[in-house]
């Protein structure tokens, strides 16, 4: 028998990823925690668009409600309604608008299902849009966006935390991230993960059990637009704004992209799609030039759909043990 | 004002149908294979484009209307078979995936061979002083031989579908895939020439609208969000139910315009159609299909 000292690489692999994420902001500079801020907010995001579209098997178009609606009443308080800069107030605030909004939307699409309700969010979210640019009594500044949403430093003690800025804001992003991450994990083991499931293989079945599905599709949605409001307000924050485009429907069909190309159903598809996608854009950009870099990410989507059946992530496994045997091999060869 | 009013009423009906033209494609891709065409608005936006240069280089623009027919029916039969088909048989998420790709793709290449600028099409024909019931106004005439055209392709495919072969196959494919292709239905034959025709025709209204919006690399993008609502709402694979939701959408726009801003305006139309929606489940004139 073997002793094995070490874990196998893919077991030792998610803790080495979050050491060196814990690190980074020691040896990398500002540019770099800016845009791994950027991929662990879109991560948060994806995670939350998964909890509906992965796990529960509803496709949302127009999840940029859960997304957008939450950072402008972030906007509104913080800025063009009342002048509040308490970022737990204004965290908790967003948080709220994101259950809110989910029951609501939860509530109309219980009524519809499949394309059909697809095409409802879709709808919602244009609505919201219009909305937002309509500007009603000068409370969302319309096209102008609203600006200058910088949350005053958290102190405990003696140690204070600047929200909008650089490393306060990756660390809490990072908390953020890890919490939403733990959740959605004792949440699918629960019973309600488990009707979630469920609902996603056969609803008529669950139906035909005595299940009442729709409370639970109206909680995944609500449970979903909390998430969504968490990576919608660390957004403001690290923006310090708050635009129509965070509401318009494209950012809900970019989620769900991420959300497909990293590998919908699991927990480390969303994570590892955001930041495929956050990193394509950034360092396409330099190496192509101009707009090119969206002919890199156009033909990656067009690969994984054709190639990579089910997204990058279930296909992780296949690499890993060939990746981890051949390091083996390496490390046991002898200089 | 009932000036006004007629002309944002023959406006709406203009818009409406070239929005029908164009959703007509996608419900009919939609109800056959079950696939979101996001590159749709790709196909509306080179029609636009190949109308414009053909008109540029010639100075005919019905010859550029029939060329870019043409070339969508070209790229389109290019497109099912490298990308569509191998896709169809996974999850309709997939084929999104890649069709979101191709869009991205022929936008950016749109700007880089057209310039982003947009680019006008004169409005062919002048205008027609319209004197009758009290009203006296004036409308380009070049509106009305849309609608004709227009009107003329939707009951050509009507016609189509009811009354030959091949248009009765594909309803029964959009009907149930499994049950018309265990009936001798060759799904994937009348897949790949439906699919063609309706880029050829989403070619020709991104020509048609050349004059009535301009040629510009988002004319696509910007529309594709609503005609996804047009083709739904309408039902899956009906060409009547397509013109009336776009209709419906284009006339609550262009009146209500008259009196509200156009923002609340574009409101009341999604709301129309959400309504709709939720009164009628599968579309104004929608069939059980397989999206069920």
């Amino acid at each position: 028998m073997k002793i094995r000292i070490l874990p196998s690489p893919a077991h030792a692999l998610p803790w080495a990823i979050l050491a060196l994420l814990l690190a980074l902001p020691f040896f990398s500079g500002p540019y770099l925690v800016y845009l791994i801020t950027l991929a662990l907010t879109f991560a948060i995001f994806a995670l939350g668009y998964d909890l509906l579209f992965g796990h529960t098997g509803i496709v949302s178009f127009g999840h940029s409600v859960f997304y957008g609606m939450p950072a402008y009443a972030i906007g509104m308080l913080a800025h063009t309604v009342f002048d509040i800069k308490n970022a737990v107030v204004l965290i908790g605030a967003a948080l709220l608008t994101g259950i809110v909004l989910g029951a609501l939307v939860g509530w109309i699409c219980s009524f519809t299902r499949g394309i059909y309700l697809a095409i409802v969010t879709f709808a919602l979210a244009q609505i919201s849009e219009l909305f937002i640019f309509s500007d009603p009594r000068g409370i969302t500044h319309g096209e102008n966006s609203i600006t200058g949403i910088r949350p005053s430093a958290v102190t405990i003690g003696d140690f204070s935390l600047n929200l909008f800025s650089g490393v306060g804001l990756y660390y809490l992003t990072l908390a953020f991230l890890l919490v939403v991450l733990a959740g959605m994990v004792l949440l699918m083991r629960s019973q309600w993960g488990q009707v979630f499931h469920a609902i996603h293989q056969n609803e008529e079945r669950l139906l035909s059990l005595g299940y009442n599905t729709r409370p639970y599709k109206i909680l995944a949605f609500s449970l979903s637009g909390a998430i969504s409001a968490i990576a919608g307000s660390m957004i403001a924050f690290l923006n310090n704004i708050v635009s129509p485009a965070m509401v318009d429907w494209q950012v809900g069909a970019e989620i769900l992209l991420i959300t497909v190309l990293g590998g919908a159903g699991t927990m480390a598809g969303p994570i590892l799609g955001s930041f495929v996608v956050v990193f394509t854009q950034t360092y396409a950009s330099s190496l192509v030039g101009g707009g090119n870099w969206v002919y890199v990410l156009g033909a990656l989507y067009i690969l994984v759909a054709l190639f990579l059946p089910g997204g990058i992530m279930p296909m992780l496994p296949r690499l890993l043990p060939a990746f981890s045997s051949g390091l083996a091999r390496l490390l046991r060869r002898k200089p | 004002m009932a000036n006004v009013l007629v002309t944002q009423c023959l406006n709406g009906i203009t818009i409406g149908l070239i929005f029908a033209l164009v959703a007509l494609g996608l419900t009919i891709v939609l109800g056959l294979m079950g696939v979101l065409n996001f590159a749709h608005g790709s196909f509306y936006m080179l029609g636009g484009y190949v109308t414009y240069s053909v008109f540029a280089a010639v100075g005919n623009f019905w010859l550029g209307l029939v060329a870019a027919m043409l070339v969508c029916a070209v790229v389109g039969i290019l497109l099912y078979l490298t990308i569509v088909r191998p896709l169809t048989k996974r999850s309709p998420l997939e084929a999104l995936l890649a069709l979101v790709g191709v869009s991205m793709i022929s936008l950016q290449a749109a700007r880089t061979i057209w310039g982003p600028d947009p680019k006008l099409l004169p409005i062919p024909f002048g205008r027609v002083h319209i004197e009758m019931f009290g009203l006296d106004f004036q409308y380009p005439v070049y509106f009305f031989v849309a609608m004709g055209l227009a009107i003329a392709v939707l009951a050509g495919m009507s016609l189509l579908f009811r009354h030959t072969d091949i248009g009765i196959r594909c309803l029964a494919a959009i009907q149930d895939h499994e049950i018309a292709s265990c009936m001798g239905v060759n799904v994937d034959r009348v897949s790949c020439l439906m699919f063609t025709v309706g880029m050829a025709v989403a070619g020709l209204a991104g020509g048609l609208a050349g004059p009535v919006f301009s040629v510009y690399p988002n004319m696509g993008i910007e529309l594709i969000g609503m005609m996804f609502v047009i083709a739904i709402v309408g039902g899956m694979g009906s060409i009547g139910g397509t013109v009336i939701a776009a209709t419906i959408i284009a006339m609550t726009k262009s009146i209500s315009s008259i009196y509200i801003s156009g923002n609340i305006a574009d409101i009341l139309a999604f709301t129309v159609l959400l309504v709709i929606l939720l009164v009628r489940p599968r579309g104004i004139m929608g069939i059980a299909s397989v999206m069920d």
